[in-house]
Order: C-alpha cells, then structure tokens, then sequence
C-alpha cells in the first residue's frame, strides 16, 4: 500500500491525541449515564421498589360504547347493556392452588359449580405466560357472582371483576335476522386484521375477547359502530382492585361509535312476526317503492340475537338449538330462502308478451282455457279444472288463468321472458346491506341443461310452460319484494336498503344514504297502465284472487300465487302487492312455505300491513292539520 | 480486551436466561449457540490472512447491497427487515452491511482522507456513505441507519476532520430534520454560516454547501407531503414521539424505569427480578435486557457493566491508536464507533432519556444476527491487529 500524500494518521501523536479524545466522549456519556442510573435507583429507588412490589401500574384499556341502531321513527333497537366478568389476574395471583380450590367452593343454587374447573386451569396455566393481561374465567356474571366474588376477595387475591359492555336487542326476535348479532373474534382473525393494520388508522386493532359484528347490520356497519377505544394507565392495589387513573401518563380518550338510523319500521315489523305463527316457515317483506327502503323484513321461525350476549355457556347451549332446529331458525328466508314465484311471475310474462309486439291487451290465446291446455302429448293443468273458458290478458291475470300464461309463454319464448325478469331483479343479487343473500336463478336452455346434465335431463319445449307459470325459477322474497316495488314504480327498481343515515353521538348526520337505482324498467306508461289496472283487479274484482289483501280508502294492486311444492304436501303461499297502487308508497311480498293457496293465506297478512300503515299515516295527517 | 468481552458475554447469557427462563422457547440455548457461532467465526476469522479483507472490503461492499435491495423489493409492504433462513433462523442484512460497509469506508479513509478543500475527496465518501445509509432507511430502519452514521462520524474524525468540518458535512441530515420547524431551520443555517465564515473555506464549496442545505430541507418536505403514504408519516412520527403510542412504548419504557429504579444499589438478586419475570416487559430479552440486569444487580451492577463496557471501548480505540496501519487503525476506530453507539442509545431508551429506537446492546441482547456480526466485526479487529502491521 502506498501513500499518496502525507496523512495525519502516520502520525502517533496524532492518533494518540484523538484517540484520547474519542474515549473522553465516551467515558462522559456514560457518566451521564450513571448520573442517571444514581438518580432512578439511589434517589428514587425505594419509590421505584415501592411500585414494583405492588407491580401497581396497569395498562387498561377502555372499550368505546358501540354505536347504537335505530329504527326509522327513532325507536332504540339495539343497546348496550353493562355486563360483568369475571377475571384472574396473574400478576396478583400469588397462591393458585389456594385460589384455584376457593373457586370451585362457589356453587349455585342448584348445587353446581359456577366456576367451570377446566377452564379455570387451563387459564392459570396460560397466565404464567400472559401476566399483564386479564384472563376471563366467568363471563357475563349475574350479580350474585360478583357480589360473591367481591365479598371473599380475601380468599382470592388475583381474581378481580371487571365491567364491561355487551350488546342488547330489546325486541329480542324481532328484526333479529335483519340487525344480525355479534361474537367474540376468533384467532385467525386477529391474525388476518393485523396483516393489514394499516387500514385501521388511529384506532386499535382488534385484541382478543374483542367482539364483532358478525351478522346482518352489526356486521355490514362494524366499522362504524365500533368507535376507538381508549387506553389509560391506573394504579391497582394488591388484589387488584383499581384505585386511581394515573394522569402523569399519556392516554388515549375512548371514542364511542356511531349510531345507525335504519329504514326499519318496528311498529308494521312486530305486526308482520306476530301474524306469522312461530311454526310458520317463510318470509314478509316490505319495500318503499319510493326510494327502495326496506321497512319490514321478518323471517320465521325467528331467533334471539340476544343469546349471543350470554356467557359462553349459556350461548352455546342455545346456540346448539338454533343449529339444529330443523326450521333453521338462523337463515333470513328474505334473504336466503329460495322459492319458486309461482303465479306472481305472470306480471313478468305478461310484460314479456306486451313487449314483443306479437300480442296486445285485448288479444285472446288460440285456445280457450277447459281447465289446461294440450301441449304435445300431455294435458297440462290450469289450476281451476272448471276451465276459466277464452280470457283476454287483463282477465286472465286477475283469474290467474294457467292455460292462458302456457299459450303466451310459448309465443314470447324464454329469452324474451328473462329479459324482463332481470330487469325486475330477478336471478341476481339486490346488493341489500346485509351479507348472505341468494341470487336465485333464471331458466333458459342453457342454464337448464348445465344445471341438471348429471341427471341427464335435456331443455324441452315443455318446460317453457312450466316457467312461464313460475315453475322452475328460484327467487328470494326480498326480491319478490322488489318487483312487487318496480311494477308500483313503473320506472326504476331501487337497490334495497336498510341504512337511512349514520349519525355520530352529537346526533349529526355523518353519513346521508342516497338511493340507488338498480335497474331502468323499459316499460312504457301504457304497459304500465294495464298492469297496474290487472293488479288492481286481483285485488279489487270479484273474481280476483287476491280479494282478502283489499281495504277500503287505499287502492291496493297485487298478484297471488300458489307454488307447487316439488316435496309434495302443501302449496307454497305467495302474495306480493302494492298501494296506493297510482301512488305507491309501500311494496309488500308474503311467501309461507306449505300452508296452502297464496289468496287465502298470504294475502291477508298484507293487508294487514297495508291497513295498519295507511291507518297510522292518515292519524298522522290527521294530527298534523290539528 | 478478550477477558472483558468474556466477562460482558458472559453476564449477557446469564441475564437473557433469567429474563426468559420461564418462557417457551429457550431464549438462552439460543443465545449460547449464537455465541458460539460467533466465536467460530473469530477463530475462523483468524485464519483468513489480513491482506484478504483490505481485498474484500469494496467487493463485499457491493454483494452486500443486494440483500438490502431484496428487502426493499419484496417485503415493500411489511415491517420485516430480515431474511427467513432454513432452520427457524432470520437473516437481518443491514447487520452484514454493517460489517461490510466498515471494511470499504476504512479503506477509502486510509488512502484518501477527506479534506473539505477538495471536493473529490469529500464525494467518494459521501456516496459511499449515502447508498447502504438510504437503503437502510428505506427499509424502514431509522435507528440502524443512525448507526451507519455514528461509524462514519466517528471515522472522519479519526481521519483528521475537526468537530466543525464534521458539523458542516453533516449539516444536510440535520435540514431534512429540522426543515420542519422554520425557527430551528433558521438558526442551523445562522450557525452554518458563522461557522463558514470562521473556517474561512472556499467560496465554492461554502456555496456548495449551503445550496445542499436549502435542497435537502425543501426535498424533504416535498416527499413527506408527495411521496409517503400515511402509513410511513404514522411510523416516522411515532418513531419521533413514541408517547403517540402509549399502548407500546411510553408503557415500555415506565416499567423500564420502574424496573430499573426498583433494583436500587444491590439489586432484587439474580432470578428473583419482579418486574422484569413477570413479564410486565414484553421486549425484556431484547431491547429491554438492560431493565433486567437493572433489577437484578442494582446501582452496582450497572456501573459495573457501564465500566466493562468502557473498557471493551478503550481497548479497541487504543489498537488503533497503537497500529502504524491506517486502514487497522480506522476498522478499529469504526467499531469502537458503532459498538459506543449502540451502548449509549440503547442504555438511554432504558432509563428513558432517549426515544425507544429497537436499538440492541451489544454482547447482551438476545439475537442473532447482532450477536454474530458484534462478534465478526471484533475477529476482524483482532485478526487485523495481529497480522496487519505490515498490511
């Protein structure tokens, strides 16, 4: 190695002096260091001891209140109720054995332990690992427990209670598929929220034995609900007990979620569950065909979502009911159910026919009705074996004439008839803010074929008469609901929605929902005028179908139905209907699972609605001029 | 020296075994075979001739650099900033960057000493200096990129810069800080100035200089408001104010304190810490190690390992007091300059006069990675002292 030029570092003296000088610095810094070493441990050091042998200071954090849900006339329908737990803190536990055998003296009136000994073992032995973080060993405690818990804190130094909130539905069943229920989050989903923590912003991530939205509103709004959570630093006496927020330290102030104003309508809500029996199976749905609120939407057999607030017990003791309740009493049938539409689907076909220009209003089919038609080789029934003789649309419609929809199902074919379906919802998800929806299924050629190829079954002309009687499709009541809605409307079929606003504790509109537009109807105004006139007939004539969803003062339209049930046993009952029908305000759909004929069953139950609604709204009116 | 660092190794097993020996995971199995790793490689080091590593220092320089690049590539998303290596074992690359980049600037230093009048010897360091320094930062790793600082501080000086010269090189770090606070901006360019009119340098590179300053503190804001994403801002000002997050280091470092104070001027005794056993520290074998050997050994035993610590420092400054090599002399001079780095900052996080930077203390922290390249970069010195008078 050469040296290019004279280097200072060739000199010792030199390198001796900044050597001298590199140490000086170090030796002062760490003297610095000393100093205050001396400080923490000689001056403050019994101070330090003290706080160290009560192991005092705790981090805490402070749940924010969740966000509450309102029905659209302001009505309370999901709270918050105070809940106690009960906790082992193993920082303070100084003698498990002890405590772990004073535990299991607590029994209930019945005899039996309150404390489930397994997992009170199993929580001593994890809190050698997790010290510093309470372990729940009784959730949801009835205040006897607390109260007893508190009175023998002696006996128990390391086990402390803790307050806490959980949610409460005061309608308990009602509506409860539609706000849904929340639970603890499972492991692998902290693992997924952490992954992607950033979204998160300033609020905490998600700790375990957090609670989430897990179904319908409580889970589409989680993120509005659930608000920041605070973090505080307090002392703790030797059991553990709280004493004081420490106020030197720094912490984060809890931020309580914010409310959600619904389009529900708890009043017709409750009035649509009680007219369903508990052992009824189906569905109601009501739709403002205005702007696509959801104002009712019950499902039978119903379920608590308050069981999910209990301890884990008592929910899951319940919980195995629910499961295995062979009404599947957890599905939202509004949602989730699959029915054929039956005859409700006429409106559909009778669009199709009015489109495709080869049939106008007043035209008659080639052959009269004598109680079926003969298409091929087979006779296929009308539901009247008397025969409803040679109809025009209108009439045939309002009679609900079978043999008439298989003659105009065959002239406008299936492409022509799932046009119009899709255009009404049909076969497709709405997008309602709840999760689990069906999407049903349309039927053509192709999708049949694909659908039963297994089984061997091929498209045949036949089936066209079925489908353009209902027979064959799948749809959701939510969905029948909406069409009922688009026919009202005439020309926009609405997404269907339950958020109205979210407003934040101050009571200001932090979120407006605006309606949004589904799909645009291709329906003339003279289409749509022979429709709404052949709904008001079902309805409002006497030979009409639907006669028991009439009512005097309001104008109602609507269109029964009677699906055949391919299990056999009674037919499926279906109504849907809307009114004022010029005017329409509220778009209603009833399906009942094997209870008989859509007329007879289904309609009355929306005419109940539509008597309480337009009963309620004209006191209203009433009281407002006064 | 070697009987220190026995001594301070030593005392590092025995305290990472009482701050984990309750736990899963036998921090301390680990740690022992980490040191025996480290102390193969001196021995393997040892071997390895001297001229070898004066060869290697540019070559492992530039192999090192991808490794940092993989990071900044493929985990651009994620706040790991090591390798996964067969075995359970994570590779953390700025760590042979480290190593690598002491080799390559001592021996640029040795040749060519920076002299501020001459610009071509102030750029070749400065650029030497920039790339591992800005793909360290990018990782992001704030505080192991400091440490690349420390080392080269410490470097310059020893090759003859004066405190004033170092001020002003480094007066466009210091923009980039303060830009963000107009009056503190404004007195740094004051004492630039007064400082350039003291020194009496040339016109041109006083220009020079204060133009960087002007670019370095405007382009730093330009990327904090164009170029980082919300999530890099929340992580650099936590990093500044970690009292923005109380859940993780304002609570840290309380029961640090609380830890270390409690431990008085004899200590708990060994095993019997309260604090640190139960776990009240959740970095206790890592970044907190200092808390525990705090609690357990006392006033005393603090100053105890502060003074082994000043020992191991003296002993490495003074070989390169001691060696006629420049090269030697300042791979010497550098490791005692990061070594010091790491004591003072990580030991002031401790008893909370610094903000908690996830900076280790050597020879004690539980590690891998650290543990072995402290360990490497002592082999080399030691190897250097050896056989490298005649280099």
């Amino acid at each position: 190695m050469i040296a290019n030029n004279s280097n200072r570092l060739d000199d010792p003296f030199f390198r001796g002096s900044v050597a001298r000088n590199l140490a000086i610095l170090f030796g002062v810094m760490l003297i610095g260091l000393a100093a205050r070493l001396f400080y923490l441990q000689i001056v403050k050091g019994s101070y330090h001891q003290k706080l160290s042998d009560q192991n005092s200071i705790r981090l805490q954090i402070v749940h924010a209140p969740r966000g509450l849900i309102y029905d659209r006339k302001g009505v309370l329908i999901a709270r918050n109720r105070p809940s106690y737990q009960v906790a082992i803190l193993p920082t303070q536990l100084k003698e498990p054995k002890r405590v772990f055998a004073n535990l299991m003296r607590f029994r209930d009136s019945t005899g039996n332990r309150i404390f489930d000994s397994a997992l009170v073992e199993w929580s001593l032995a994890r809190g050698r690992w997790k010290k510093f973080q309470p372990l729940v060993i009784h959730e949801d405690a009835s205040p006897e427990v607390v109260a007893m818990v508190e009175e023998h804190q002696l006996d128990l130094p390391g086990i402390i209670t803790i307050m806490d909130s959980r949610r409460s539905y005061p309608f308990g069943s009602s509506a409860a598929h539609v706000i849904g229920y929340m639970d603890e989050i499972k492991e692998e989903e902290l693992e997924s929220i952490k992954e992607d923590k950033e979204d998160f912003g300033d609020t905490l991530p998600y700790m375990k034995g957090d609670r989430i939205g897990r179904k319908g509103l409580e889970k589409t709004y989680e993120p509005y609900f659930r608000g920041k959570d605070g973090v505080r630093y307090i002392k703790v006496n030797a059991f553990g007990k709280e004493i004081e927020v420490i106020k030197e330290l720094p912490q984060i102030k809890p931020m309580a979620g914010n409310n959600l104003v619904t389009t529900l309508d708890m009043e017709l809500q409750c009035l649509a569950e009680s007219l369903m029996a508990d052992t009824v199976r189906g569905a109601v749905v009501a739709i403002d065909p205005r702007n696509g609120e959801v104002m009712v939407m019950a499902s039978s057999p119903r379920m608590d979502g308050n069981i999910f607030s209990l301890s884990r017990e008592r929910r899951s003791k319940e919980w195995a009911k629910l499961a295995l309740d062979p009404a599947m009493p957890l599905n939202n049938r509004a949602t989730v159910g699959g029915y054929e539409p039956g005859s409700t689907f006429k409106g559909v076909v009778s669009i199709a026919g009015l489109q495709s220009g080869k049939i106008r209003e007043t035209d008659r089919m080639a052959k009269p009705c004598v109680g079926g038609y003969r298409f091929g080789n087979r006779f296929w029934r009308c539901w009247d074996p008397k025969g409803h003789g040679s109809l025009a649309m209108i009439d045939a419609f309002t009679e609900s004439c079978d043999a008439y929809y298989y003659q105009l199902g065959l002239v406008v074919g299936m492409d022509g008839i799932n046009r119009v379906a899709r255009e009404f919802g049909f076969g497709a998800h709405t997008g309602i803010d709840v999760d689990d929806e069906r999407s049903g299924e349309l039927m053509d050629s192709t999708s049949y074929t694909n659908k039963f190829r297994k089984r061997g079954w091929t498209w045949s002309r036949g089936l066209v008469l079925n489908l353009s009687i209902g027979q064959g499709q799948i749809v959701t009541p939510l969905q029948l609901a909406n069409y009922a809605a688009g026919l009202g409307n005439g020309k926009v079929l609405y997404k269907p929605h339950f958020i109205k606003e979210i407003r934040n504790r101050e009571g200001q509109i932090v979120l407006a929902y605006q309606s949004q537009i589904l799909s645009k109807l291709d329906l003339t105004d003279e289409q749509h005028a022979i429709m709404l006139k052949a709904m008001e007939a079902v309805v409002n004539s006497p030979r009409g179908t639907g006669g028991r969803a009439r009512m005097t003062g309001v104008i109602v339209g609507g269109k029964t139905g009677s699906a055949e049930n391919p299990h056999g046993g009674k037919t499926h009952a279906l109504f849907i209907g809307v009114a004022p029908l010029y005017q329409p305000e509220l778009a209603i759909a009833v399906v009942l699972e094997n209870v008989g004929h859509g007329g007879s069953i289904a309609a009355p139950i929306a005419g109940e609605i539509f008597k309480r609604y337009f009963k309620r709204k004209m006191a209203g009116d009433k009281q407002q001029v006064l | 020296m070697l009987i220190t660092l026995g001594l301070i190794i030593v005392i590092g097993l025995a305290v990472v075994y009482s701050a984990t020996w309750d736990e899963p995971g036998k921090h301390w199995l680990k740690q022992g075979l980490f040191v025996i790793m480290g102390v193969v490689a001196i021995a393997g080091i040892y071997l390895v001739p001297a001229k070898f590593f004066y060869a290697m220092a540019y070559p492992a320089y530039i192999l090192t650099m991808f490794p940092l690049l993989y990071i900044i590539i493929f985990k651009a998303n994620s706040v790991e900033r090591w390798i996964p290596l067969p075995g359970g074992f994570n590779l953390q690359p700025s760590e042979i960057t480290k190593v690598a980049f002491l080799l390559a600037m001592a021996r640029l230093l040795s040749f060519q000493p920076i002299v501020l009048s001459r610009p071509k010897t102030v750029i070749a360091p400065v650029i030497l200096f920039f790339i591992p320094f800005v793909l360290v930062l990018n990782q992001p790793n704030l505080s192991t990129a400091l440490s690349f600082v420390a080392m080269t501080t410490v470097m310059a000086y020893w090759s003859g810069l004066t405190v004033r010269e170092i001020f002003l090189l480094a007066s466009p770090v210091l923009s980039v800080a303060l830009t963000f606070h107009q009056v503190a901006w404004a007195v740094l360019f004051v004492i630039l100035i007064g400082i350039i009119l003291v020194t009496r340098i040339n016109l041109k590179i006083a220009a020079v200089l204060l133009l960087t300053n002007i670019i370095a503190g405007y382009g730093a804001i330009f990327v904090w408001n164009k170029v980082l994403y919300q999530h890099q801002r929340d992580r650099i000002m936590t990093f500044m104010d970690p009292n923005r997050d109380p859940l993780g280091a304002g609570y840290q470092v309380l029961q640090s304190k609380v830890a270390i104070g409690s431990g008085q001027l004899l200590g708990k005794g060994y095993l019997h810490g309260t604090q640190t056993n139960l776990s009240f520290l959740p970095e206790e074998h890592t970044d907190f190690i200092f808390s525990v050997l705090g609690e357990q050994f006392g006033f005393l035993g603090c100053i105890f390992l502060l003074s082994l610590y000043m020992i191991l420092i003296y002993r490495i400054v003074r070989i390169g007091a001691d060696i006629r090599n420049r090269f030697v002399s300042l791979v010497a001079v550098g490791v005692a300059g990061i070594l010091g780095f790491h004591i003072i900052v990580n030991v002031s996080m401790t008893i909370g006069l610094m903000p908690v930077t996830g900076l280790p203390l050597p020879f004690l922290s539980y590690g891998g990675s650290f543990m072995i390249s402290c360990l490497v970069m002592l082999g080399i010195l030691i190897n250097l002292k050896a056989h490298g008078q005649n280099l």
